[in-house]
């Protein structure tokens, strides 16, 4: 086949169209960063990856964790700070002190005084007794504070009992009717659990301001910015029928035997 | 070049075993030349040329040689690049460039005018689009008949055929041209 017309046009590429083009290509070589990323996903950096993520989701969370939250039914109310007042002590006479633990009366006297009816845990952790003397129970508002102590007398367990008919007529601030928690907790410190199968939020710890005690006496009352203390303690809270339940313990109670001693409430 | 060099050699062994750098001293005039004799611009041929290594380079991850040679994958690229050009512009053909073929006394005077390529290519702008691309692939991409089978899944005997009708219809109309 005579074919050499043909072959004879063949042309050099000019030499700054190889070397551009080289260029272009050799640049593209780089290393993508998800190909170094892939590269580089060992167990140990995914293993380390996973912990940073998860602090700065927490992170994350904490700063966005603000405002109201329905857990299990419960409403929560979420701040990052707490802004409380601290009135100066009161001075109470020997008498008067007397006069209050006059006041104090019985769970069955208490059942006469309050207009709900309430039960009393069957079981408390080992090491906490229960002190038949209810002294903080208010006629008015319906509410009683039981109480078992324990080795210490940072080492105790109140249990607070609110009669919620009259507690959501009192108080606009709360959604009457549904279950809320008195006061707010901070980001990341409470949960859901349940107390015979019912919901229920766990608390882990408290604001500082009950550290703080009071303003100095004599002086005015003083605004104070409290923060969260995670180790103050643990608080259960749940509701049966009309009546709220709040379980406070300061220390030496885990989460488990909190949650059984509210389950013993039947 | 020793950096770039570098920079591909480091590249190429993440995906297949290939010396880019030999592949492209190697392929470049090759594909430029299919291009050139394809499209008959040797602007539009270097863009075309362009866009095929760096098809090439970026689909490199999956070539597999134990399916095709690296020169059918490399064609293959640059044939559906011409394609894509085609489809995007219709088919060029420099009417200017047949005029002046029309005009011209011979073939010596062609070829002294210089204007050889370019008065070929008015001639292989005039082939149906399949003679053209076999043309290209043989006298632009020097591939055998074997390997133009293999890109247009012809037959090579058919390939063959096909060529040599069409190189001899092109060397006639020389000749024409050459005798006006």
């Amino acid at each position: 086949m005579n074919d050499e017309f043909l072959t004879k046009f063949h042309k050099t590429p000019r030499a700054e169209f190889v070397d551009a083009l080289y260029e272009r290509i050799s640049r593209r070589s780089q290393p993508h960063f998800a190909r170094t990323l892939g590269q580089r996903l060992t167990l140990r950096n995914s293993v380390i990856m996973m912990a940073l993520l998860f602090v700065v989701a927490a992170c994350v969370y904490a700063v966005t964790d603000r405002g109201w939250r329905k857990v299990g039914g419960i409403w929560v109310q979420v701040e990052r700070t707490y802004k409380v007042t601290l009135e100066p002590p009161i001075s109470v006479s020997t008498e008067e002190l007397e006069a209050q633990e006059m006041d104090c009366v019985t769970v069955e006297e208490a059942k006469e005084i309050l207009r709900f009816d309430f039960h009393v845990p069957a079981w408390a952790p080992e090491g906490f007794r229960f002190e038949d003397k209810i002294c903080g129970i208010d006629r008015t508002s319906d509410f009683a504070a039981l109480y078992w102590a324990g080795a210490d007398e940072y080492s105790s367990i109140q249990l607070m009992l609110q009669n919620l008919k009259w507690f959501n007529m009192a108080s606009q601030e709360y959604k009457v009717g549904e279950p809320t928690i008195w006061g707010p907790v901070a980001p990341g410190s409470y949960e859901e659990v349940q107390v015979n199968g019912q919901p229920a939020v766990l608390i882990r710890g408290d604001w500082d301001y009950l550290r703080r005690g009071f303003a100095p006496s004599g002086e005015a009352p003083q605004e104070f910015v409290s923060r969260w203390d995670s180790k103050a303690g643990l608080q259960l809270h749940w509701e049966a029928g009309d009546v709220m339940y709040h379980l406070y313990a300061w220390k030496d109670v885990s989460p488990e035997d909190l949650i059984r001693m509210a389950e013993s409430v039947r | 070049m020793s950096t770039r060099t570098d920079t591909l050699k480091g590249a190429h062994t993440l995906a297949e075993e290939i010396d880019w750098e030999a592949v492209y001293k190697e392929y470049l005039p090759r594909v430029y030349n299919f291009f050139c004799y394809r499209v008959s611009d040797e602007a539009l041929a270097e863009d075309l040329t362009a866009a095929a290594f760096e098809k090439a380079w970026r689909g490199r991850g999956r070539f597999r040689s134990d399916l095709s040679a690296f020169s059918t994958w490399l064609f293959t690229i640059a044939r559906n690049v011409a394609t894509d050009h085609f489809r995007r512009k219709g088919p060029d053909v420099p009417l200017d460039a047949v005029r002046e073929l029309a005009d011209a006394t011979s073939l010596e005077e062609i070829i002294q005018r210089d204007q050889d390529f370019d008065q070929l290519s008015s001639l292989l702008s005039q082939l149906p689009v399949r003679e053209r691309e076999l043309i290209a692939f043989k006298y632009g991409a020097g591939l055998n008949n074997r390997e133009i089978a293999r890109l247009t899944r012809l037959s090579e005997s058919n390939v063959g055929t096909i060529l040599n009708r069409t190189v001899e219809k092109l060397r006639m109309q020389m000749e024409v041209n050459h005798e006006r």
